[in-house]
């Protein structure tokens, strides 16, 4: 009895208590930003500051869309997240396949190469790029943001393939192949639905990044129709000053979007971030 | 016979020829890509970093050699500033994220009711854009109407609202803070996956040796996952490193340049000044450290010896 009470305790303590602790900070700045962008504009600054608003308001969110042109904006993100996805998950699916099931020269290489671009700052990309998509006027153009989202990602994509296609064993293909199927019939028919999952978190990874890509946004997009979520955020960031209800309320349509797909492909991904990049 | 041997010959050359082809075909577009997209640039930024290249000036684009470099190590303050602040925010982030993620992962790797969905919203912050995770808390921490000071205020730690951004040390551990809440998500998941290859096993032998909780944490659990955190710590570190978006949202590095990191300094060179070739001079200069420093700790952490792939 004495013993079970003391472990019961020391769960509490060691489990529970931290658990609680966790929990606490992660969500209590997406509760505020909530709560903030349901108050009124004058209620963010009420003394003292209130932890449910006292007159829930749709206000900000209508501001954004009417006055703002988010819809705009959120349909720039979206273009250049879907695009960016589509592109690298088929590089990284082929490119996978290749790392992972052929030996060849140059494979280290190309390891290395793709190791190598892992550490290129964004910011030092910026500078060429913007010269290089100045000759191929794409200044101005979500093509530029989908072009370099689709090549910043695509490595660390290709290795996290790289990781599933190691983890299901070769033998899967051939026992397709003895029954009579073609390499190609092996792998879209038995090899990419046993991997359907992983190829899931693959492109939820890839989604989410270019959803919120900043730094090349800011670099490439001066013109406000071609603005992406996050870019449109920063600029009225200056511009709302005092409105922080409204730009509460921006922030929540922006997260809005990749907590959904996070908290669906999260399960999956546990595996896939790093173990490839360490199993290779 | 011998002609139809040789002929067999050639068939199965060919044969193997295209086998050997195909990974070439495979990678060719993902190589063409990074090659155009990210090679080139990378080399185009140490051509550049050569170059007096400024925007507004045309006329004046030459070659000046090393003066550009010779201009940042001699005469510029800010470039020192940069890299002891990049110091101070990389250094002090890692090291609270790794310790922080490591608790969370080997919480969320023991058994207990509700742990998916808990697992679902305490990684949420992983999907969190820097610039949002600037915007977001400088909402928390506004002098007046930020909540953070209230709460403190109410539980009795603090006595008057405190002024997060106007004073350089507090302005960098606010970075910082917004920064640890980010990145422990990231740790959490990496060495959730490498925690749970562990089998049960060998804590139960351990156990049954009459090892306690700590000794199987630092002469198991640690030892068995050190590839993983190794990797971990590198890549974050590099990507912290890299990392300008919420710095930029947050504070923009000020107080007085007090969280202006190196990133942010060629940031605005770039864009602020359009002084391109100072710029690529300064990225050049931040390239080449950080791939020195990730070289130095790969080796001297003696990583991935029995295979790396």
């Amino acid at each position: 009895m004495n013993i079970r009470y003391k472990r019961r305790i020391g769960r509490c303590f060691w489990l529970y208590i931290p658990l609680f602790f966790f929990i606490i900070i992660t969500l209590a700045p997406f509760y505020w930003i909530l709560v903030t962008s349901l108050k009124t504009s004058t209620e963010v600054f009420a003394k003292p500051i209130t932890y449910w608003p006292k007159a829930l308001t749709f206000e900000n969110y209508t501001y954004l869309f009417t006055k703002l042109g988010f819809g705009r904006y959120f349909l720039n993100s979206l273009i250049v997240s879907c695009s960016t996805t589509f592109i690298v998950s088929m590089l990284a699916l082929v490119g996978g396949y290749a790392m992972s099931r052929y030996r060849f020269k140059g494979k280290g290489l190309i390891y290395v190469l793709l190791l190598v671009t892992q550490m290129f700052p964004a910011v030092v990309l910026m500078i060429p790029l913007f010269e290089t998509m100045n000759k191929l006027r794409l200044i101005n153009t979500l093509p530029s943001l989908i072009l370099t989202c689709s090549v910043t990602n695509l490595p660390f994509c290709l290795f996290m393939m790289m990781g599933y296609y190691n983890s299901i064993p070769r033998s899967l293909e051939e026992a397709a192949q003895v029954d009579g199927c073609s390499l190609l019939g092996a792998v879209f028919r038995v090899l990419l639905p046993t991997m359907r999952p992983s190829i899931v978190a693959t492109g939820a990874h890839v989604f989410i990044n270019s959803w919120n890509v900043f730094i090349y946004a800011t670099a490439f997009i001066t013109k406000k129709d071609k603005y992406t979520i996050p870019l449109a955020l920063n600029v009225f960031q200056g511009e709302f000053n005092t409105n922080y209800s409204g730009l509460a309320a921006g922030c929540i349509v922006a997260l809005l979007p990749v907590l959904v797909i996070f908290a669906f492909v999260q399960k999956n991904l546990a595996g896939g971030a790093t173990s490839g990049a360490v199993k290779g | 016979m011998k002609t139809n041997k040789v002929q067999e010959g050639r068939v199965k050359s060919r044969l193997y020829y295209k086998r050997a082809a195909v990974p070439y075909l495979l990678l060719m577009p993902v190589v063409l890509f990074i090659g155009m997209f990210m090679l080139w640039p990378m080399i185009n930024v140490f051509i550049m970093s050569l170059q007096n290249y400024v925007v507004i000036k045309p006329k004046e684009r030459a070659f000046i050699g090393l003066q550009n470099y010779i201009e940042i190590f001699t005469k510029d303050k800010l470039f020192i500033k940069g890299m002891r602040n990049s110091a101070v925010w990389v250094l002090v982030s890692v090291a609270c994220q790794t310790v922080l993620g490591f608790w969370l992962a080997y919480l969320l790797n023991k058994k207990f009711q509700g742990r998916g969905i808990y697992r679902a919203l305490v990684l949420s912050p992983w999907a969190v854009a820097g610039v949002m995770v600037g915007i977001i808390w400088s909402l928390i921490l506004g002098e007046t109407y930020g909540v953070l000071n209230d709460v403190l205020l109410k539980l009795g730690i603090i006595e008057r609202n405190i002024s997060w951004f106007s004073k350089g040390s507090r302005a960098m551990s606010a970075a910082i803070m917004a920064n640890v809440w980010r990145g422990i998500p990231f740790f959490a998941i990496s060495y959730l996956s490498a925690l749970s290859s562990i089998s049960g096993d060998i804590y139960e032998s351990a156990r049954i040796d009459g090892a306690n909780t700590w000794v199987m944490l630092f002469r198991i659990t640690l030892p068995m996952i050190k590839d993983t955190i190794v990797l971990t710590t590198l890549l974050r570190a590099i990507w912290t490193f890299n990392a300008v978006d919420l710095i930029y949202s947050l504070t923009y590095g000020g107080p007085n340049n007090a969280t202006m990191t190196m990133p942010l300094y060629i940031m605005t060179t770039f864009k602020g000044q359009l002084n391109y070739g100072y710029a690529s001079a300064l990225a050049a200069i931040a390239t080449t450290i950080m791939m020195i420093v990730a070289f130095v700790y790969i080796k001297g952490s003696g990583m991935g010896k029995e295979e790396m792939y």
